[in-house]
């Protein structure tokens, strides 16, 4: 009936985002990413993204993940930085209404 | 003692340059060694296949072998726990999201790990979606927000478990269309999908994957996988 992300996915493109449906759009998805230590010299943290996206970008690595039903999303470091941000906003909002609890 | 401070600064500035040469040289023949990436999650699942395929691929583009590591346990912090104990080098990386590093430490009293790491780069999504029974009740997703406003409680959307991806979904559509469903935790998809087939609850949150492979025609939407 609905993705949870603010646009319409290639696997189905016939069912309405968030933003189709007008709702407030955000990214409901199971994400992974890469971390490293926060102290890291900022140096290698670029090598190491650099490393990331370039794998990700490869053809033969990106057709195998979409078999698995994912979509590929390499990134900067900011940009993630960014979603990690986003994401806290959002369940922020669930904890302050008591919506989301401690078990 | 104007002087004796005049050489503290200097030293001091002293001090700070050499840890900068030696972070320089650290970074310029980085990776010079093979590099660790921790899993926190078990062998064979989704995580795993993603991470040794990711790796494989970085492993030729650094020119050093990245080593994959499983250490499940406590949804990912364990795994977590390692990569925050080891040196802040670029030598341990480790696989997460938002919901191991924020959601799972906060279900469990913990503090965020968040600030403990830096982010390199996304990885994948796999999309989150709502599915309904081909014959529910429901024909589209306007239909099923404007009955839950309109009556709250009333509409039943299963998820897969407290604090899950799924779960949290749910919750913010609900706030963010100001509706009320019943929400139902289930452990884990295969429950949840059965009684979704089997008419006991109106909706499903899941991700995409285990939506095809285990319900077959769980949404009206024909099954791309």
């Amino acid at each position: 009936l609905l993705v949870l992300s603010p646009d319409r996915i290639a696997q189905l493109t016939d069912v309405p985002s968030l933003k189709d449906i007008a709702s407030q759009p955000f990214d409901g998805g199971t994400t992974a990413g890469l971390f490293a230590r926060s102290e890291t010299p900022a140096a290698i943290l670029d090598t190491l993204n650099g490393a990331v996206v370039a794998a990700l970008k490869d053809e033969e690595v990106a057709r195998r993940l979409v078999e698995l039903g994912a979509v590929v999303r390499p990134t900067t470091r900011a940009e993630f930085a960014a979603y990690m941000k986003d994401q806290e906003a959002g369940v922020s909002e669930l904890v302050k209404s008591e919506l989301l609890k401690p078990e | 003692m104007k002087m004796k401070m005049k050489v503290e600064r200097r030293a001091f500035i002293g001090a700070g340059l050499a840890a900068l040469a030696t972070t320089n040289v650290a970074a310029q023949t980085f990776p010079s060694k093979p590099i660790r990436w921790i899993i926190p999650f078990p062998a064979a699942g989704n995580y795993d296949v993603t991470s040794r395929l990711v790796g494989e691929a970085m492993s030729r583009r650094l020119g050093q072998t990245v080593i994959a590591d499983n250490r499940p346990g406590a949804g990912g912090i364990v795994g977590l726990e390692v990569a925050a104990n080891a040196p802040a080098d670029g030598y341990t990386v480790v696989m997460g999201s938002f919901s191991v590093l924020w959601i799972g430490p906060y279900l469990a009293g913990k503090p965020s790990m968040v600030p403990l790491f830096a982010p390199l780069s996304l990885l994948t999504t796999v999309p989150m979606v709502i599915a309904t029974k081909a014959d529910g009740r429901f024909a589209d997703i306007k239909a099923a927000l404007a009955e839950a406003r309109a009556k709250p409680g009333t509409v039943s959307i299963g998820h897969a478990g407290n604090g899950t991806t799924n779960h949290i979904g749910i919750l913010r559509l609900q706030v963010n269309e100001k509706v009320q469903f019943n929400v139902i935790p289930y452990k884990g998809s295969g429950p949840g999908l059965n009684d979704l087939m089997a008419g006991q609850i109106d909706l499903y949150a899941d991700q995409l994957t285990p939506l095809c492979r285990r319900s077959g025609r769980a949404s009206s939407e024909p099954c791309w996988c």
